[in-house]
């Protein structure tokens, strides 16, 4: 292990990023639903509560919506409030507060206001979970002007943004965490660079010639894990983790595309009106000669998530049809005669796999 | 803990062949869930599991009150109503370990169980979101003026829910022949009523409403099987919704299949407390105390405990779905 | 009535008659189109909003509703920024993106109105929550129709401020209407006993023409949370005159009849005091004409605006 090296895993950066927020101003609360118990919203929130006060990490009822305006009504009175959802989908419940009131707060009286508050929200996927708990809603938020919509893929990412919307954004963030990531361990010294002004800003995780994989969250782990397979066989990936689904320099997308002439998105949701659909709005309107192929993505198949395990690993990505579309993508046919990984279940994976990445 | 002598007066009247079969179905439930803390760590049922031991009771006592003439949506927390509306552990089994024999083909998993010709409406993963469609299953009974009553099963932490409170004003206005069911084990995940209510009792406010409210806290089936009849008696004939707030007691953590008695949000007097009055026993109790033989009961007994072991051989016999199946209903098909 | 009462009823009511003179300047300008946005008019509704205004200390904050003129101008907005809003102009306290359901003057405590209803009764409570954290002696009003009790936001919200002894004044603004739509057909409650059973202290103002009862009675309320009560809850009784939005009345419309407005004119104040109200009809018209002149005057918003302020 390098010197400087140290480990941390998703969940660890997490709970630093929370207490850095904390203890960043008195004006930080936390809520939500399990935040002061002892399992603390998966151990991202444990201790805060005695360290920092009930008035300060407030156990909530089960009223999403009521809680979402009221972290609001705080924005506006001063405070910045996280709000914690231990399933993605139970923020469903609030759109009317995110999307009406939140993210509109700002521009619909002209800037009289600003909410500057956080949104977390875990992508509860792990297996099983089915069509109410594992859902990945990116593309619905980053629709919507006025909301910030981020997908952090490394403890790094987590820390550096979540400390930059605590201290520096004055609007709505909603930040989308992948729970199959929470237990993996990460590497400072693979921490990917840093594409921007921003900690907002895109990450490269892999820099190549022969294709451009633009994905996001867990996406990010999987197309690095592909990147290294096929190095070997050579064949090298310009991997550009999203992490800010909202707000997308097209200028980064259109440089890789440019030096590869090949695009593949892999998602974490569904592909239709998604984070492929945009990738591809963005390159077709700005560059449309850039593709020497038509562009590939990969992403939930467009069905409410079944549990059956049988149905459920046809129904995400993995390893292998990862590193399967890459490798077509680039040789050019679907017999491309490269050697693929065996991984039928991304879920089996990481019950096993803990990194480090 | 209230004992009322008129509450004792109804039970009495309960037919010898309802009191068995109501520890039958007890039974059936209990045993389901207990074959599922056995078999849960092979790694063969890949679901989250919400267990309802404990809470046994208040799905027996109203689904079997209910019986064919009505329908019921459960909570996410959904094993035990599923099994006392239907009784199907075969399907049951089938659809947690994810095969063609399950209740959706296996692509529902545990929060998402239903049979719709048994009156089993479904259950759903969302707080409070099954409360609304139950409001419209009711509806449609109504127009029909086909006689059925829909019960809606939810915990105390729905009624947080700004939907539990929806709904309780429209069915209250549209006089709606719904019972609300509320599961009261005090908790939502690990956090109490006290932390997350306001007002000193819910059904103080239910009162508000034009609606019937009864509540219940004896964990004895036959108890809420009673109450249960005499509120639907009620809502059919007066044309209005009911509230039923039966206290329960939920054993097991709030998702997993483990103990977690020494949990810092539990009580041991607590635990104690209703585990003394665990409904399983007590209607075993009464059925012994009745003058029912014990080698009767014991026969009952075997014969659900082998239908489980059979339920749970099919299960894992049973095909998995085929790859065709993943978009199968999905609302807009390729045609 | 002693002096005192006179000058405070005449304030009361000075601002009372500007709003409805507001209002009725913009019935006039609304055939013109010079007004580019929905209106849903206080009329008939104005003594519930100065009333409570006037009884709130400058530091407190006022979250409200879609049927906002009232409240924007007696919390004390800026009359040619509201005219130049509702004219879409840049000159308007939002430099036109708001329009007549989203006024706002932080400047004086008026925190926002919403076009969802019952929606910015959590931020009063969330804004409470703030208050309460600081230990400041701010109190936020909710204010909302009768219709927005129906919402479940209402109930998490009532919820959470009793179960936080938050320092809110819920204020129900009871027309007895959701559009055309009457409280029997909607309500299997009461609302007062309904409120008072999630564990708040209710009070009920049965004629919200009053002005000085509306007044009086918020000022005891807000006393009362400002020492520790935690959430009031208030409703007045009230009567829309116009329709639910737009410039009309609509007594033909079959869901209510104009004997039920008679009996409102009866205690309307800008009615009841016809000698004082004339004493201020010309300040008032000359404040209206500077306002709509300011209005006119003022420059639509540029290509440059339209993505200011998104985030």
């Amino acid at each position: 292990m390098h010197e400087q090296e140290s480990l941390m895993t998703y969940r660890e950066g997490l709970a630093k990023a929370m207490h850095d927020a904390m203890e960043h101003s008195d004006k930080t609360i936390i809520l939500g639903q399990g935040v002061a118990d002892h399992k603390g919203t998966f151990g991202t929130t444990l201790g805060l509560a005695s360290k920092f006060g009930d008035s300060r990490v407030i156990e909530v009822p089960l009223s999403e919506e009521g809680i979402t305006g009221i972290c609001v009504g705080a924005a506006l009175n001063g405070l910045y409030p996280i709000n914690t959802h231990i399933r993605a989908d139970f923020a469903l419940l609030a759109m009317n507060q995110l999307i009406n009131l939140a993210a509109k707060y700002k521009y619909m009286f002209g800037g009289l206001f600003e909410v500057p508050m956080m949104v977390r929200l875990v992508i509860g996927r792990s297996w099983g979970q089915g069509a109410q708990h594992s859902q990945s809603l990116q593309s619905l938020f980053a629709h919507i002007p006025g909301l910030t919509v981020i997908m952090p893929a490394s403890p790094g990412a987590i820390i550096d943004t979540y400390a930059h919307a605590v201290a520096h954004h004055r609007g709505p963030v909603i930040s989308l965490e992948h729970r199959l990531m929470y237990d993996l361990s990460f590497s400072s010294a693979n921490e990917p660079e840093i594409l921007g002004e921003t900690p907002f800003s895109q990450r490269r995780v892999a820099r190549g010639d022969d294709v451009t994989i633009v994905s996001t969250s867990i996406m990010s782990l999987e197309a690095r894990r592909a990147g290294e397979w096929l190095l070997d066989q050579g064949i090298s990936c310009d991997i550009i983790d999203l992490h800010c689904v909202s707000h997308i320099d097209s200028e980064v997308i259109l440089e890789s595309v440019n030096r590869t002439g090949k695009l593949l998105i892999a998602d974490t949701s569904w592909r239709p009106f998604g984070v492929a659909a945009e990738i591809c709005r963005i390159v077709c309107e700005n560059h449309p000669g850039a593709l020497k192929a038509p562009a590939v993505s990969l992403g939930m198949a467009a069905a409410p998530c079944p549990t059956a395990k049988a149905l459920e690993d046809l129904y995400y990505p993995n390893l292998t049809t990862l590193t399967d579309a890459i490798a077509k993508l680039v040789v050019g046919k679907d017999d491309h005669g490269i050697k693929l990984p065996s991984e039928a279940s991304m879920a089996d994976v990481y019950k096993r796999f803990k990194g480090p990445f | 803990m209230t004992q009322s002598s008129a509450r004792q007066a109804d039970t009495q009247a309960i037919p010898a062949e309802v009191s068995i079969a109501l520890y039958r179905t007890l039974y059936l439930t209990r045993r389901c869930e207990e074959m599922i803390v056995k078999i849960y760590p092979d790694d063969e049922m890949k679901t989250p599991m919400h267990m309802s031991m404990g809470q046994e009771a208040v799905s027996v006592g109203v689904c079997k009150a209910i019986g064919q003439d009505g329908d019921v949506l459960a909570s996410y927390r959904s094993h035990a109503t599923y099994l006392a509306k239907t009784e199907n552990s075969h399907a049951f089994f089938g659809e947690l370990h994810g095969r063609v024999n399950g209740t959706a083909n296996g692509k529902g998993g545990s929060m998402h169980l239903a049979d719709v010709e048994n009156g089993m409406l479904g259950s759903t993963g969302i707080v409070a979101a099954g409360i609304p469609v139950a409001l419209g299953a009711a509806y449609a009974n109504k127009q029909k003026q086909n006689g059925r009553v829909v019960a809606t099963f939810f915990g105390d932490g729905a009624t947080d829910e700004a939907a539990f409170w929806e709904s309780l004003n429209i069915a209250c206005s549209m006089k709606l022949p719904v019972l609300f069911v509320c599961e009261d084990n005090d908790l939502a995940v690990h956090t109490r009523k006290a932390e997350r209510q306001g007002f000193a009792s819910l059904t103080d406010v239910v009162r508000q409403y034009a609606c019937l409210v009864y509540e219940d806290d004896t964990n004895d089936v036959e108890s809420i099987y009673a109450l249960t009849r005499a509120a639907i008696n009620r809502v059919l004939t007066e044309g209005k919704p009911a509230f039923l707030n039966i206290r329960t007691y939920r054993y097991l953590e709030p998702c997993g299949t483990a103990m977690d008695t020494d949990a810092p949000y539990r009580s041991s007097e607590e635990d104690t407390f209703w585990k003394n009055r665990d409904c399983v026993s007590l209607q075993r109790e009464r059925l012994l105390a009745s003058g029912v033989q014990k080698d009767a009961i014991t026969e009952l007994e075997t014969t659900i405990d082998s239908s489980i072991e059979a339920s749970v051989s099919a299960a894992k016999s049973a095909a998995h779905p085929s790859p065709e199946m993943l978009y199968d209903g999905v609302f807009h098909e390729k045609g | 009535m002693t002096t005192e009462h006179s000058t405070r009823l005449k304030n009361l009511l000075r601002t009372t008659l500007l709003i409805r003179r507001v209002e009725e300047r913009i019935i006039e300008l609304y055939p013109s189109d010079r007004i580019q946005s929905p209106v849903h008019l206080s009329i008939g509704q104005e003594p519930v909003a100065v009333g409570i205004c006037a009884s709130m200390a400058p530091q407190d904050l006022l979250f409200t509703t879609y049927r906002g003129h009232a409240y924007y101008i007696a919390k004390g907005g800026s009359l040619p920024k509201l005219m130049a809003e509702l004219y879409g102009r840049s000159g308007g306290m939002s430099g036109g993106k708001a329009g007549s359901m989203h006024l706002a003057a932080p400047d004086v405590g008026m925190m926002g109105s919403s076009a969802i209803v019952a929606s910015t009764i959590p931020h009063a409570v969330g804004a409470a929550l703030a208050t309460k954290l600081r230990s400041s002696d701010q109190v936020s009003v909710a204010i909302f129709g009768d219709g927005a009790s129906e919402e479940g936001v209402y109930h998490e919200s009532l919820n959470f401020a009793a179960l936080h002894h938050l320092p809110v004044l819920f204020v129900c603004e009871n027309n007895a209407l959701a559009v055309y739509t009457t409280l029997a057909e909607r309500q299997a409650y009461e609302m007062q006993s309904h409120a008072e059973t999630f564990g708040l202290s209710t009070t009920v103002v049965e004629n919200g023409n009053d002005l000085i009862e509306v007044a009086d009675t918020t000022a005891d309320l807000l006393e009362k949370i400002r020492s520790g009560s935690g959430p009031q809850w208030l409703m007045v009784h009230t009567y829309r005159y116009k329709e639910h939005v737009g410039p009309g009345d609509d007594f033909d419309a079959g869901y209510r009849n104009r004997a039920d407005m008679d009996r409102w004119l009866a205690s309307d104040p800008v009615l009841k005091w016809p000698e004082l109200t004339q004493s201020f009809e010309d300040d008032v018209a000359a404040e209206i004409e500077e306002a709509v002149a300011f209005a006119e005057a003022s420059l639509p918003p540029t290509a440059d605006d339209l993505l200011t302020h998104v985030e």
